[in-house]
């Protein structure tokens, strides 16, 4: 066992060491002068472990092409979120501890996407989610925080109580949870209606992490009441660690089977409620929590159609994602006053007062939007064309209108921040803080116009399990 | 790509990539600081040098040593074979010798068009499909047309527009007989053509290239644009375009008997115009139409001894004839003109110049010990040998009448004729005495060891130029023809005019079209032109009112209502779900949930 | 680059003796025609080129005849004036 299979891992657990080491002096130093540069050779770190593989811990723990690339995504995540938090000037909560707990999590994610047996899939989701418990009502003294907080205790709780009662189905009717041998067994209803109901129960837990309808509940009152940065942290990377299982466990059922078709009707109506609901919102970000809401329905699109390119566009459309919603995030968390949050009219007039954050703004909305040549459109397109594949027609239809209701709101926003008139003053940030952002959102668009090696990345990934 | 590492290789640097390496450096470089990086201009030709004797002195045989992909074909781009490197060396010499000529000048425009320029003549020569040849051919037209119109005088302008439309029209000849060649035979490549198996695309093609080895008709841009170009653009431009054309002749060609008699024409159409001329640098533009005449009326006969004299004749042509234009474009930098009339009485003032040019002059006329004698001599006797009889004695008319012109009447005329002259002369820099001096001996040394040349030629010849009868027969030639300049002197000395030549006939065709287009197509225009006025646009505007009212109340009406209405009521319903209550998500969670899996598992 | 004086005044000065070099001019020509009577082509082109005298007839007519044609008789035709560029 050499280091570099384990590398992502143990940096990450190297720099939540040293936030816990620093969470114990009593010295106010910031940790923002040396974490965004720590979470950056994370980055490199798990680039550099793209190719490592083996096996560990009784099987249980298997780094592949699927968890290396989704490893690199956590990673990556994680870093711009600690470069999006590096421009808060007056965070006063951002301590050593609000960082490691966000690290936590993250390695978290990254176990889960190494995960390849039922229980130890069930643990490592369990570490991710309480580091995300802790992390929620950190926002000063606010008591929508709080609130915020309770809300997704509780509802996580429940739907993994459930997820926990389905597992117990599936060891009763397969005898097993490793993931390579239940795959090799039948998933139809008719041959095991147990297991099938187990699986399904079981899915709901992660359907949660996902904000699928109709798990998506806690959502926009989550973004909506935590720290504009935990909120831009959770609104994309635990996500991710719900994509990996999803796609690892959708890799044993083939389309139009009965979960197949759940995982189909849940993508169709969360992508519609999310996208009705948005409609409304004038709190951006709620606005964008239902918004991740339809984005899971989109996902779930490649996750239905269950073939290699189905599952390569959902691992390529969840990098998409976090791209694009981060960039978004960067832009909320950048026009925040005193941690306040950003409403549709705060937004007025950006492009005369920040005309670079009201591009980068433009930028993601195109892609959440789904218009060439950003990520977006790319990862759509490949989503679109892989259900269509598969036959799921009707599937397709629905996506396509609802991508046509999202026009409204995402580009409300592009409205408001390049017609809006305001009073306010030029909002300064620093420029480096600038040019990151700017390097956000020229990813998002050479994404979009250069998809072939990352995509190459997660179809090598999504055809090792499913060939 | 792919062909790169190739192209770089050890084993065959492509001389363009010098050059337009250099084309691009210059773009950053300023014209204040020239005196110092003018150095520079000499490095792509020293390495096109080493490239050429590298690859002269490797392996024997036809080779292909780079290619490149572009636009779904591949491109050869290294060709190389004896008849391309004799020429690719005579390219890379008189490259040097053009740019130690130029090192004065602190133009970087013009140095940038030199080497395009330059770079486009190896990358023909060296070219193994048609497709590479065009993309050079063309290359060639732009770096050439911008060394006329940095001249920058009104004439030169003028001029190089012409020369522009003309090569552009050439080079258009060019792509239309490629493109169909290749849809005939399905393959770019550059290879010899069969006389007896000639399609209409190979003499569509020939036309191309005809065009740019001034043939005629089809050769006046050469004398209407030479004289005005640059001092040192002409020397470059003697070399170039029109050896080139006589490659790609050689190459694909050899054997038209069309070539024979077009390349005799040429030879004393050139010379019957030179002998009437005035300004020395047309003088020499005639007479490059007449040598080139001889190249191409050897390939046209075609055979062995034949193409080597025209590959010879091209070697040293190059050398003497730049040699020329350097003395004649000395005299103009000096004397501020060209026209014999305005010049005279020099040979005191510029000894040096007058030197070199009759090293030129005597060169290019044949006598022995110069290079002119071991080439042309070998081209005449070659068509005498393959019993072309009226062509070699064409030939030799030609050569009485270019030693009269170029040997002795330019000459004369310039430097002496008229008492010494007080005209003031402004001094010469030392590096054009330098490139004249350099083509003065290579022009003695080609003469004196006719070996180093043949040594190049592309088919084995055992021809010795020095005999007894060679010798005597180039000397009577000289000797007699001068004694008939002495007897006509008093006819012979020009006068100041321009002569009409085959542009005027290219100026009627080009008017003619103009009104056959124009007056017709004005009239249609005027009726038109009514028609859309009264029909058209009023019919136009109704429509638009029309539809515009369809699409603000119609669609816009049902688009936004739909719009109000989804989101008043669909979004509004649904966002109204969300109540803020944990014990409500909990339930709408549970009971949809299992309402989906139930529907699912029982219905589906 | 100053001329070299040296060169220019030598040239002067024969330019002063140019009917010496005319003389000078007559003798190589007749040596050459003698020599003609003696060195002949080997294989003769053509009926003539082995005569003494051909090559030296041939040029001197072919020289005084071009001179004469094209100057008296072509040029008068195709002059135009200097800065004609061939509009109407």
């Amino acid at each position: 066992m050499s280091i570099i299979e384990l590398l992502p891992e143990l940096w990450l657990l190297g720099v939540i060491c040293a936030l816990f080491v620093a969470s114990l002096s009593d010295r106010k130093q910031s940790v923002m002068t040396w974490l965004p540069l720590a979470a950056g050779l994370g980055v490199v770190a798990a680039a550099a472990a793209l190719g490592a593989r083996g096996e560990f811990l009784y099987a249980t723990y298997k780094v592949d092409a699927l968890s290396q690339f989704f490893k690199l995504l956590i990673a990556f995540g994680f870093a711009v979120v600690t470069g999006i938090a590096s421009g808060n000037k007056d965070g006063k909560d951002l301590t050593p501890d609000y960082f490691m707990l966000l690290g936590l999590s993250a390695w978290g994610l990254m176990l889960l996407a190494s995960c390849v047996e039922l229980i130890t899939l069930y643990l490592a989701l369990e570490l991710s989610s309480y580091s995300l418990y802790a992390l929620i009502p950190l926002r000063g003294q606010d008591r929508r925080a709080a609130e915020a907080g309770i809300k997704y205790i509780l509802f996580g709780a429940a739907v993994t109580a459930l997820a926990l009662f389905g597992l117990s189905y599936i060891i009763a009717a397969k005898h097993t949870t490793y993931i390579a041998a239940l795959a090799t067994t039948s998933w139809s209803f008719a041959d095991a209606p147990l297991a099938v109901v187990g699986l399904t129960l079981f899915l709901a837990g992660f359907f949660y992490k996902l904000a699928l309808f109709p798990f998506h509940f806690w959502c926009p009152d989550v973004y909506q009441g935590a720290k504009n940065e935990t909120a831009a942290y959770v609104a994309t990377i635990p996500k991710l660690g719900a994509v990996v299982v999803l796609v690892r466990l959708a890799a044993f059922v083939t389309p139009h089977m009965e979960v197949t078709t759940i995982l189909a009707i849940l993508g169709a109506v969360s992508m519609t409620a999310g996208n009705l609901a948005a409609l409304v919102q004038r709190d951006l970000k709620r606005l964008l929590g239902f918004s991740s809401v339809a984005h899971a329905g989109y996902v779930m699109l490649g996750l239905a159609a269950g073939s290699a390119a189905g599952l390569s566009a959902a691992a390529f459309y969840s990098l998409a994602y976090i791209l694009m919603n981060l960039a978004a995030f960067y832009v909320v968390c950048a026009i925040a006053k005193n941690d306040e949050n950003p409403s549709l009219d705060d937004l007025d007039g950006l492009y005369r007062r920040a005309p670079a954050l009201a591009m980068i703004l433009a930028v993601a909305a195109f892609s959440l939007v789904g218009l060439p040549p950003t990520a977006g459109f790319a990862g759509k397109l490949f989503l679109l064309s892989a259900a269509w594949d598969q036959g799921y027609h009707w599937l397709v239809i629905v996506a396509v209108l609802n991508t046509a209701i999202s026009i409204y709101y995402y580009l409300s926003m592009v409205r408001h921040a390049y017609t809006g008139e305001s009073e306010a003053p030029a909002l300064v940030a620093p420029r480096g803080y600038l040019v990151f952002g700017g390097v956000l959102a020229a990813l998002v668009l050479l994404l979009g116009i250069l998809p072939a090696p990352l995509y190459d990345l997660a179809a090598q990934a999504a055809v090792a399990l499913h060939p | 790509m792919a062909g790169l590492d190739q192209i770089a290789g050890i084993h065959f640097l492509h001389p363009s990539i010098g050059f337009l390496a250099l084309a691009l450096v210059m773009a950053f470089l300023s014209n204040e600081r020239y005196m110092t990086w003018r150095w520079l201009l000499l490095a792509p030709p020293v390495l096109a040098i080493f490239s050429v004797m590298s690859l002269t002195f490797g392996p024997d045989g036809p080779r292909e040593l780079a290619s490149l992909h572009y636009l779904g074909q591949t491109l050869n781009l290294g060709r190389v074979d004896a008849l391309a490197l004799v020429f690719a060396n005579v390219f890379a010499i008189q490259s040097l010798i053009g740019f130690i000529y130029a090192l004065h000048v602190p133009d970087r425009g013009q140095h940038m068009a030199a080497c395009l320029y330059i770079a486009g003549g190896f990358g023909c020569v060296f070219a193994g499909d048609y497709i590479t040849l065009f993309i050079f051919w063309e290359l060639m037209s732009i770096g050439s047309v911008f060394l006329i119109w940095l001249r920058r005088t009104q004439a030169a302008t003028a001029a190089g527009f012409r020369y522009f439309l003309f090569h552009i029209f050439g080079g258009l000849f060019l792509l239309a007989g490629l493109l169909l060649r290749h849809a005939d035979l399905g393959t770019f490549a550059f290879t010899a053509v069969s006389p007896d198996a000639a399609r209409y695309y190979d003499y569509i093609i020939l036309i191309g290239f005809l065009v740019n080895a001034a043939c005629v008709p089809l050769h006046a841009w050469l004398p209407d644009a030479y004289p005005e170009a640059t001092v040192t653009g002409a020397v470059f431009m003697s070399a170039f375009t029109t050896k080139t054309a006589v490659y790609v002749l050689a190459r694909g060609y050899a054997g038209f008997e069309v070539l024979a008699i077009g390349g005799l024409v040429m030879c004393l159409y050139g010379v019957f115009y030179a002998t009437i001329e005035n300004n020395a640098r047309r003088i020499l533009s005639y007479h490059i139409v007449s040598q080139v005449g001889y190249m191409v009326c050897g390939i046209g006969i075609g055979t062995a001894m034949t193409l080597d004299g025209a590959c010879a004749h091209a070697y040293a042509h190059i050398l003497y004839k730049g040699l020329l234009f350097m003395g004649a474009g000395c005299l103009l930098y000096s004397a501020g003109t060209a026209k014999l009339t305005e010049l005279g009485g020099l040979a005191s003032r510029l000894p040096l110049v007058m030197i070199c040019y009759m090293v030129g002059a005597v060169s290019i006329s044949g006598m022995p010990l110069f290079n002119g004698f071991v080439s042309k001599t070998m081209t005449i006797t070659g068509a005498a040998e393959a019993h072309r009889t009226w062509l070699a004695l064409g030939m030799e008319l030609a050569a009485v009448g270019t030693f009269l012109s170029v040997g002795i009447k330019l000459p004369y005329f310039a430097f002496w004729s008229k008492p010494t002259s007080t005209v003031a002369l402004k001094p010469i820099p030392w590096n054009m005495y330098a490139g004249m001096i350099i083509s003065s001996l290579l022009c003695l040394g080609i003469g004196i060891f006719p070996q180093t040349l043949y040594g190049l030629l592309p088919f084995p010849t055992d021809y010795t130029p020095y005999t007894a009868w060679h010798v005597l027969q180039a000397c009577l030639i000289l000797g007699f023809t001068g004694l008939g300049f002495y007897v006509m002197r008093a006819i012979i000395p020009p006068h100041a005019s321009r002569n009409l030549d085959f542009d005027i006939l290219y100026r009627l065709i080009g008017r003619g079209f103009v009104k056959l287009v124009s007056v017709p197509a004005a009239a249609i225009d005027n009726i038109w032109t009514d028609v859309y006025e009264k029909v058209g646009l009023k019919g136009l505007l109704a429509s638009g009112i029309v539809t515009s009212i369809f699409d603000v109340k119609v669609i816009d009406g049902v688009l936004d209502g739909s719009a109000k209405g989804v989101r008043e009521v669909g979004g509004a319903t649904v966002a109204r779900s969300q109540t803020g209550r944990l014990q409500d998500y909990l339930a709408a969670a549970v009971s949809i949930g299992l309402a989906i899996f139930a529907a699912v598992w029982f219905l589906g | 680059m100053r001329e070299p004086q040296l060169l220019g005044s030598w040239l002067e000065a024969a330019r002063a003796r140019a009917d010496a070099w005319k003389k000078a001019l007559f003798a190589v020509l007749g040596a050459l025609v003698v020599l003609n009577i003696f060195i002949t082509p080997h294989h003769p082109h053509f009926v003539g080129e082995g005569l003494p005298g051909f090559w030296a007839v041939f040029s001197l007519g072919a020289a005084i005849a071009m001179v004469y044609v094209l100057k008296k008789i072509v040029y008068p035709v195709l002059a135009r004036p200097e800065d004609d560029n061939g509009r109407p």
